[in-house]
């Protein structure tokens, strides 16, 4: 039976895991170099404590040793977004003034997740970004499922705005 | 804007065809397209996947690292709140993100961490259980044997047994457990304790609480408080706290009782101790007194 002191067990969870941990650490915090610490403590307490956790309940594990050491951490930065530099093909073609555009939309548009409150900014990019689905969400947050919705739905109502401010 | 299935469908890319074509009919539509195509090129946050692993995967402490059998005390318990639960038999199901650990030893103890640093020690022959799922909305351990606790700050901290509960109402606090006897100490902070009975005892600093078969006693400050207890416990009670020696000239001493008596002033605990059962006293010197029933 797999299990989680089992290397090649424990390597596995790590890559499925991590990243999204590292992420929503990140959605919070708004630190790379804290959020990777956290997230690195948090599979170094699951791989001493392997043979205690069971391999179906690693993932809620790390993310609630997380969450305990991120209660401690008053700081919170600005949650910086990289957009991809990758130009989206359009019908009309790319003319330099429809880059300038995007690049404006996209600077409104991280503020604008910046400023949600720190609960609807975390389940919106978790699933946007992370593509993690509602239900994990709501297992991971200790929330329900309706709770996601909701907060998915006042961060659009809230995003949407911002398409005003653009000419 | 409205918020319903479809609106959600068309966030996840889940909406058919036809779906799609009433979705796009509302006139929030463009907006919201706009968003999610441009939150669509948000890069993932970076983590350098591989460094952290074999950070962790070369742990050199992942050896000791399971609960291990040492035989001294974690020097941060002095630091912290103390409490001693002695207790009997527990039986409870598993869920299935439920730890337990067990200690067959028959001497040493053992040390781990709960999932948010609080730590214990299990004496020989003891078990936990708890549940790490929930760890942080309900701090709940059940006892089977004897164990100690350290216990961050946070949300209640509470620790099952057969015999009774033990609630952390302050800081930190320690455990330990035995069969038959359910005992409580807190030497820092605050505990509330519940009986099998149902009642409720809060200890501050230096209170102590020791229930064993029909005897229940409270040590406060400078007060104890005894439960079914026979006179001569009683006076075995009072000869402790102030060091004396009681000779009593009856022997009309087995009747079970409930009293208490101050641990300052040993005229004061003798008259409330055993004086309200029509027991005399006289102090013969420092260290001998005498109890009579005339």
């Amino acid at each position: 039976m797999a299990t989680l002191c089992d290397e090649k067990t424990f390597t596995e969870v790590f890559r499925n895991y991590a990243k999204s941990l590292n992420s929503y650490l990140y959605y919070q915090l708004g630190d790379t170099s804290q959020a990777q610490d956290i997230t690195q403590e948090a599979f170094m307490t699951l791989w001493r404590k392997c043979a205690e956790v069971q391999l179906a309940s690693a993932r809620g594990y790390v993310f609630m040793v997380a969450k305990n050491k991120m209660l401690n951490m008053v700081e919170r930065k600005k949650v910086k977004l990289n957009f991809s530099k990758q130009t989206v093909k359009t019908q009309s073609g790319i003319t330099p003034e429809h880059i300038l555009e995007e690049k404006e939309f996209q600077a409104a548009l991280e503020q604008a997740i910046q400023n949600l409150p720190e609960k609807q900014r975390v389940v919106f990019l978790m699933s946007r970004i992370d593509r993690l689905k509602y239900a994990e969400i709501a297992e991971l947050l200790g929330i329900s499922k309706k709770a996601v919705e909701k907060r998915i739905y006042l961060a659009l109502d809230a995003l949407r705005k911002i398409n005003k401010q653009i000419p | 804007m409205k918020h319903d299935a479809l609106l959600h469908k068309w966030f996840n890319d889940e909406l058919t065809d036809v779906e799609l074509e009433e979705f796009k009919k509302r006139q929030e539509f463009k907006q919201l397209q706009k968003i999610k195509e441009s939150t669509d090129r948000i890069e993932e946050i970076e983590f350098e996947n591989e460094l952290v692993l074999n950070r962790i995967l070369s742990d050199k402490e992942k050896k000791n690292a399971t609960p291990k059998v040492r035989r001294r005390f974690l020097s941060s318990i002095a630091a912290a709140a103390m409490l001693l639960v002695l207790a009997g038999v527990l039986v409870n199901r598993f869920s299935n993100t439920s730890i337990a650990v067990s200690n067959s030893d028959t001497s040493g103890e053992l040390t781990g961490d709960f999932p948010d640093e609080s730590n214990y020690i299990l004496y020989a022959q003891s078990k936990i259980q708890y549940d790490t799922d929930s760890w942080l909305t309900r701090r709940d351990v059940k006892l089977e044997g004897k164990a100690k606790f350290s216990v961050k700050p946070g949300k209640a901290f509470q620790v099952n047994t057969s015999m009774g509960q033990v609630l952390v109402l302050g800081t930190t606090f320690e455990v330990s457990a035995y069969n038959q006897v359910f005992e409580v100490s807190c030497d820092e902070g605050k505990v509330s304790v519940k009986t099998q009975e149902q009642k409720s005892y809060t200890l501050i600093a230096g209170e102590q609480l020791i229930q064993s078969e029909n005897k229940m006693k409270v040590s406060k400050i400078n007060q104890e408080k005894l439960e079914g207890f026979t006179l001569r416990e009683v006076a075995e009670e009072i000869e402790k706290v102030y060091d004396v020696k009681i000779e009593f000239s009856t022997n009309e001493l087995e009747e079970r009782v409930n009293t208490s008596f101050v641990t300052d002033d040993l005229d004061k605990a003798l008259k409330t101790g055993l004086g309200s059962f029509g027991l005399k006293h006289q102090v013969l010197n420092e260290k001998l007194i005498k109890v009579t029933d005339k």
